[in-house]
């Protein structure tokens, strides 16, 4: 089954931080309203300036966790700047980013926090 | 009563118990009658009676105000104004007569073919323009411009007994041009309330219209780093204006509506910067210079719009923040105060305390005003008006604000309800009783909004 064909959902709405929201959004018009085929299954965690969420693709949907999920996430991006961490993943221009793990993951994972 | 008031105005509203009560933590009067005015001339003759038979008056447009003071007094007449709604535009002299029922969208519309425009408060766009000019209210110029009051150059109103005066340059000219030269009898009817009479015309100053434009967000860590960045911008006088709104308005806006404690490594406001220019060259040269004092990168409000339609509302002002207005509980209210920009970071952080430890996201809104003079701290409370005892702990919360707020000389402005004995007990002796004997000068029988400043309750030490 495709992920983009379910909801995306928030895991805990009101402690969500302000990146979750942004990435959720993101998913949201990507996966929902443009229909973007997902195939992926597997987690990352976005740490900006030491606010974080986590994305997790799975059959059944995407789900968008507030801090670091579980030790097993597929990869890991870090933004140095703060602002990065609110605008430049949606917008789609990591410009500077590391990441750690599977990077063809976080590659592919990217594409759906762009616009 | 009735037949008068029919004769009059045409008809009788039987619609007093939509009159009764507003959007806040204040309790409903119901009034006994309710009056739409066509025509300015209605108010006048209303007034007349209304003094003639003892009755109270107050006067309402959209009866948005978020302090209570559109509530009416109990067994009283609301005079309706929102019908009053015209605009004259004297371009040369960037300045416009306007009625009670020009909202903002109206007066910006009528202004811009003149190459004209005006600052926007976070209000609704059809929220009248007159009432908050009249109460002091700020806007998307406040840093360059202050506050509203200061935009208004005279007035057409009504006093209780049905005189009609005019004040400002206009009592002489019949123009609006200037606030003086006279002596500033308009100053009778701002931050009064509607305690001295009913205004039907206010001469309003517009501002050109410059060509480039831009409306930018920059995330702030911290209270303080935003307060910092907007004490910076407002000595350079580049910017119309830098507003800072703390972090839950973000987050409701984005649909979350039951909001928990905020993620400590997320920012704690966002100031909005609003600043225009002639050429790209100049607007191209703001931008840098807010660049080098943002604590982040200022990011065009327009591209965080692509990210989250959501945000639309904070692109174009003015605006509707459905997130405050329409949200399931219904219920509104604010305290708001000017007060001195030294005490701003005390003010804001206590008040975030004060908030949290009450219950309620600590919604701040923070601005520089009038190039640097004195700022506004505000904080806006979301709650469930069925909910007798969320209303009960806004009204504590409201209280507890503003006593901080006037310990640390801050003085509220739009003046909610809750607060009036509070800052009346504060007030110097003398003004008070100048106060008194101007209202009893202007209102001898006390019909006009007469719980307002409790002009019900005293009389003059004078008069006594």
């Amino acid at each position: 089954m495709l992920c983009g064909m379910s909801r995306v959902r928030i895991d805990d709405p009101p402690r969500m931080n302000v990146l979750g929201l942004f990435l959720a959004a993101a998913l949201r018009r990507n996966l929902e309203e443009r229909g973007l085929d997902c195939r992926l299954k597997g987690a990352i965690t976005i740490d900006a300036d030491g606010m974080r969420a986590s994305v997790r693709f799975e059959p059944d949907g995407v789900v968008v966790t507030r801090d670091e999920i579980d030790a097993r996430v597929t990869a890991r991006a870090s933004l140095a700047r703060f602002v990065d961490a609110l605008v430049r993943p949606g917008l789609g221009r990591f410009l500077r980013i590391k990441i750690r793990g599977n990077p063809f993951f976080a590659l592919r994972a990217m594409r759906y926090l762009a616009p | 009563m009735r037949e008068e008031l029919e004769r009059i105005f045409g008809a009788v509203g039987t619609d007093v118990d939509e009159h009764a009560f507003d959007m806040t933590e204040n309790p409903a009067h119901r009034p006994a009658f309710v009056v739409e005015a066509t025509r300015p001339e209605q108010v006048g003759e209303l007034l007349a009676l209304a003094n003639e038979r003892r009755v109270p008056v107050t006067p309402k447009v959209t009866g948005q105000n978020v302090g209570g003071l559109a509530i009416p007094a109990e067994g009283g007449i609301v005079l309706d104004l929102h019908r009053l709604d015209a605009v004259e535009i004297d371009p040369d002299n960037m300045v416009a007569w306007i009625e009670p029922g020009v909202g903002w969208d109206k007066l910006r519309d009528a202004a811009a073919p003149h190459g004209l425009t005006l600052g926007f408060p976070l209000a609704p766009p059809e929220s009248s323009v007159l009432a908050c000019a009249l109460m002091d209210g700020l806007s998307t110029r406040a840093m360059v411009d202050g506050s509203f009051g200061d935009w208004v150059h005279g007035v057409v109103a009504y006093l209780a007994d049905g005189t009609r005066v005019v004040t400002g340059s206009a009592a002489v000219s019949g123009r609006p041009v200037s606030r003086g030269p006279l002596a500033d009898l308009t100053g009778m009817f701002i931050g009064w309330f509607g305690t001295t009479g009913v205004v039907v015309r206010l001469g309003f100053a517009l501002c050109p219209m410059r060509p480039h434009r831009r409306r930018d967000a920059i995330v702030c860590r911290t209270i303080e780093d935003g307060i910092a960045l907007m004490k910076a911008g407002a000595r350079l006088g580049l910017f119309d204006d830098l507003g800072g709104l703390g972090w839950p308005a973000g987050k409701w806006a984005l649909g979350v509506d039951d909001l928990g404690p905020r993620d400590p490594a997320e920012p704690e406001m966002y100031v909005i910067a609003d600043y225009a220019a002639d050429s790209p060259g100049e607007l191209k040269a703001k931008t840098k210079r807010l660049t080098a004092l943002a604590p982040t990168v200022p990011i065009p409000v327009a591209d965080l719009l692509k990210l989250s339609p959501e945000l639309a509302p904070f692109a174009e002002l003015p605006t509707r923040l459905g997130f405050l207005l329409d949200h399931p509980g219904g219920g509104l209210s604010w305290v708001g105060a000017y007060g001195p920009i030294d005490r701003m970071e005390e003010g804001a952080r206590r008040a975030v305390e004060l908030m949290v430890s009450a219950g309620f996201p600590p919604l701040v809104v923070a601005r520089v005003m009038k190039r640097g003079h004195f700022a506004i701290l505000r904080f806006i409370e979301r709650f469930d008006r069925g909910d007798d005892e969320a209303v009960e702990r806004v009204r504590r919360i409201n209280v507890d604000l503003g006593r901080m707020l006037l310990d640390l000389g801050y003085v509220p402005y739009k003046c909610p309800d809750t607060l009036l004995d509070e800052v009346i007990a504060r007030m110097d002796p003398g003004y008070r009783d100048l106060m008194l004997r101007l209202k009893r000068a202007v209102d001898p029988n006390g019909i006009l909004n007469p719980d307002r400043w409790r002009f019900g309750r005293e009389s003059s030490s004078q008069d006594s």
